[in-house]
């Protein structure tokens, strides 16, 4: 039963034309990205080396599609919340605008396993996302510009990873943003059970994500206590994966934090959901 | 200074194909010392430079397996192995899939250097020592007043004309020192013949090495936290210095190997 309404929610989500934004908008940018790089990617990483390139010279090309690869990954991630909660926020708050949630509940499946399959559905469009930005920055951008070693800068300083390490790296790196981004959805669904129209959900979603990641980069003591435990301060935890050694330990944190915050937002959904007093 | 510098290139070298130590010890007998210090007394500038120009002048065409690992401060690589391709007076290429940070001056240079005589004049500076072994100090200043190097320092074996270790001082770039290791215990009897180093170590500041802080900044995980973390992990090479160890192993000397890479390169 719940496997049905898992397929039919996600065929909802296929049949909404905003479903389709997220894919252009990551197909655009990337593309923008990929533009940019190619004209211009040389500068880019003169400007990164230049210092470096006083004393020494660095043999083989740093700009490869590995490079080219987290550059976009690094910069999308940050706008993918917002194409998430776009589709995410909708879910139920959606249904309660149209006034079809009512019916829906006439089918013998329980409040919660309906909402548990908004739930699935709102990860199985999150995964779907994350995999064509995935195949825009680990597929398309070595195939424009090679492979090669993977340089990173961090707050540590440029690391250079052997290509051979890097698409497992990708791989793991892939997992940590599906759970920071599945908690924007969490988020946006637990949201949309309190709205009855989508705008609410996905403004306060990433109301939520702005405030939160203010507070994360304001260096103020009294926030110090509070900021390691804001899902916002992990959202970019999959880029320790390209540390090396990787702190597995801070990598570890991040997905006990998030998975935390999984099993909040759903238990908060549900809560709210199989309370609410549904009119329409 | 360079005790740890040695110290890091016997370390890395201790596991490669070559085994430096031991050829280094290999080279410091007693007798040998008393010998070169008998020899050096004996020698002038001139004698040394014309001996050096010699070991220098057949230099034309190598190629080389070469281990390179390079330790420099805030960026880390692991250490690669290539093959490098030298074709006089002044090509000079890696040939590996990996990223190597090289120094800007090629390996060979200072041999090329010496091929020109015109171009420097040498001043006998006294006797020294490079680790426990005894050398003569020669320093080479620049004949014309347009050249970007200022000074070249050599310590030489006085009795084989064996270079042990070089500083180079330029305009652009600062100063590099160098130290030359050598496999075998004796150069060739031939003094024309190629006395080439198995491992190099290149030495230079670094403190003045920044990355752009807008790409470092981390949006997520910028918190005081975390930087105190990232200062709390050892930094590579921590005295400021850049060092660059490459170690060879000679695949031809002079029978045309680079001149042939280079032409395919050239056709492709």
């Amino acid at each position: 039963m719940w496997w049905t309404a898992l397929r039919n929610e996600s065929v909802k989500i296929l049949a909404k034309p905003r479903s389709y934004l997220g894919f252009l908008a990551i197909t655009l940018l990337v593309g923008v990205i990929l533009l940019a790089l190619a004209l211009d990617g040389k500068s880019y990483i003169e400007f990164v080396t230049s210092s470096l390139q006083q004393s020494l010279t660095v043999e083989g090309s740093m700009l490869n599609g590995y490079l080219v690869g987290f550059i976009v990954l690094q910069m999308l991630v940050v706008h993918l919340p917002l194409l998430v909660a776009l589709v995410t926020g909708d879910l139920v708050s959606g249904e309660a605008a149209m006034g079809t949630l009512r019916n829906l509940l006439t089918r013998p499946l329980s409040r919660r396993g309906l909402l548990l399959s908004k739930y699935g559905a709102a990860a199985v469009y999150t995964l779907v996302l994350l995999l064509w930005l995935g195949i825009m920055a680990v597929l398309v951008s070595p195939w424009i510009f090679g492979v090669g070693d993977l340089a990173v800068l961090s707050n540590e300083g440029l690391q250079i990873l052997p290509s051979e390490e890097v698409l497992p790296r990708f791989l793991q790196a892939f997992g940590v943003a599906f759970a920071a981004l599945y908690t924007v959805a969490c988020l946006s669904v637990t949201l949309s059970c309190f709205a009855d129209n989508s705008i609410g959900p996905i403004v306060g979603t990433m109301a939520t994500i702005m405030v939160f990641t203010l507070i994360g980069t304001l260096d103020v003591a009294l926030f110090d206590q509070v900021r390691p435990f804001l899902f916002t301060t992990h959202m970019a935890a999959w880029r320790s994966l390209f540390l090396d050694p990787v702190p597995w330990g801070d990598i570890l944190f991040s997905m006990v934090l998030l998975g935390a915050h999984w099993v909040l937002l759903i238990g908060i959904g549900l809560w709210t959901f199989e309370r609410k007093d549904i009119l329409t | 200074m360079f005790g740890l510098a040695r110290l890091l290139f016997f370390g890395f070298f201790s596991f490669g194909f070559i085994s430096i130590g031991q050829q280094a010890l290999a080279q410091k007998s007693a007798a040998a010392a008393s010998a070169s210090t008998a020899a050096s007394a004996s020698m002038d500038a001139e004698t040394l430079v014309n001996r050096l120009v010699q070991r220098s002048a057949s230099l034309r065409d190598l190629a080389a397996e070469v281990q390179v690992q390079a330790d420099v401060p805030r960026v880390k690589i692991r250490p690669l192995s290539a093959t490098m391709h030298y074709l006089a007076p002044d090509r000079f290429h890696l040939q590996s899939p990996r990223l190597a940070l090289l120094p800007r001056q090629n390996p060979m240079e200072l041999f090329e250097f010496l091929k020109r005589p015109q171009g420097y004049r040498g001043m006998l500076m006294g006797e020294d020592k490079v680790g426990r072994q005894s050398a003569v100090q020669l320093s080479l200043l620049p004949t014309g007043a347009d050249q970007d190097w200022q000074l070249i320092r050599l310590w030489v074996q006085p009795t084989s004309a064996r270079i042990l270790q070089a500083e180079i001082t330029r305009r652009s770039t600062g100063t590099v020192q160098m130290q030359y290791f050598y496999r075998s215990a004796n150069p060739p009897t031939d003094p024309a013949g190629l006395d080439l180093p198995d491992s190099l170590l290149f030495e230079m500041d670094a403190s003045s090495l920044k990355l752009p802080k807008a790409l470092t900044a981390d949006l997520h995980r910028g918190s005081p936290r975390d930087a105190a973390k990232a200062a709390s992990r050892p930094l590579q090479a921590p005295d400021g210095k850049a060092r660059v160890a490459m170690g060879f192993r000679w695949i031809s000397k002079n029978q045309g190997a680079a001149a042939r890479f280079f032409k395919t390169q050239k056709a492709g």
